[in-house]
């Protein structure tokens, strides 16, 4: 039972700090995305022989994870608003240190305000390492999209920091 | 826009680090693994819904074990019957009326003694009817007069049926 142990850890190692920030793209919070990430590990260590890739498949069960979390919160926060309007508290930047100059903090902001859809396949392809074929097996999406969708994304990413720069 | 410029956003975003998930991830994670391994060494229906399963026929089983027995249980301790004991006859029980109840209160004739004092004759039933009367009106004190009770009325009844 060692053996194993050990192997989860070797998974969580490797792709923990990736799987958060993935996480987080789709949930509001931190403390929701550590859950999305405690789920979704488990679904994928429980399944992970029984499918062909499966680190695209713990991206995707990591996906699921948050998104359920995030149906589950947005419930509990369209109850929380009925009873009292209050701003949403702000929750921690999901990078290791704070920004190193202007151009990163740019950067973060250029990220930020991408669609959800390119963010994931950012997430996915720079700081999780996936190949195009099982960034299209995560998203159950053609490579030849998964592939556009992130060129798209890099494009977008480069125009919002060009419109800003000007404003700074 | 060039390639070179995606290249080098493309550096820019892997230079920069995600947060190291917090400890407490890992240990939930370790947790729930281990919950799951020691479960999963259990048999078979004492997991998950087969647990539920196992449980409901091992109380339907229990049921069917108890309920007959359920049926023969006493409710009270057995009276224990001496064979040699013989109850008192009904003759018996006519012939020596309990003198001891008469003590506790006058009786009022009973339905039994007016039915036969009705048999005998109406006037009977008119005296009976008229001592029944007496005896309401009667202080409860005054003694003097004798009070027809129960077993002298019965008494009386016996000895006019028999002349």
């Amino acid at each position: 039972m060692n053996e194993p142990d050990t192997d989860w850890q070797a998974w969580y190692d490797r792709h923990g700090r990736a799987l958060l920030l993935f996480a987080r793209q789709f949930t509001s919070s931190l403390a929701q995305a550590e859950d999305a990430m405690h789920d979704g590990f488990l679904r994928f260590w429980k399944r992970r022989e029984q499918v062909d890739e499966p680190l695209a498949y713990l991206y995707r069960a990591v996906r699921s994870a948050a998104l359920d979390q995030r149906r589950a919160a947005g419930r509990r926060e369209a109850r929380e608003l009925s009873l009292a309007q209050t701003d949403r508290p702000a929750t921690p930047e999901p990078w290791q240190h704070a920004a190193k100059d202007e151009g990163e903090q740019q950067l973060r902001d250029a990220l930020a305000s991408v669609p959800e859809a390119q963010r994931e396949l950012l997430v996915m392809k720079v700081w999780g390492g996936l190949t195009f074929d099982q960034i299209a097996d995560a998203t159950d999406s053609p490579r030849s999209t998964a592939a556009a969708r992130y060129s798209a994304a890099l494009k977008a990413l480069r125009e919002t920091m060009q419109t800003e720069e000007p404003t700074r | 826009m060039s390639e070179h410029d995606l290249n080098d956003i493309e550096e820019r975003l892997a230079a920069m680090k995600p947060a190291e998930p917090d400890p407490a991830v890992r240990q939930r994670i370790a947790g729930s693994l281990q919950e799951d391994a020691a479960q999963a060494q259990r048999p078979l229906i004492f997991r998950g819904p087969w647990a539920f399963v196992t449980a409901a026929a091992a109380l339907i089983a229990l049921a069917l074990v108890l309920l007959p027995l359920i049926g023969q249980i006493p409710t009270r301790p057995p009276v224990a019957i001496d064979p040699d004991a013989t109850a008192p006859s009904v003759d018996e029980q006519q012939d020596e009326p309990d003198e001891s109840l008469d003590a506790i209160e006058p009786m009022r004739p009973t339905l039994l003694a007016m039915h036969q004092a009705l048999r005998e004759s109406p006037e009977a039933l008119e005296q009976l009817i008229e001592q029944a009367g007496a005896l309401a009106a009667l202080p409860a004190t005054d003694q003097s007069q004798p009070i027809p009770t129960a077993s002298t009325t019965w008494r009386r009844v016996q000895n006019e049926e028999l002349q």
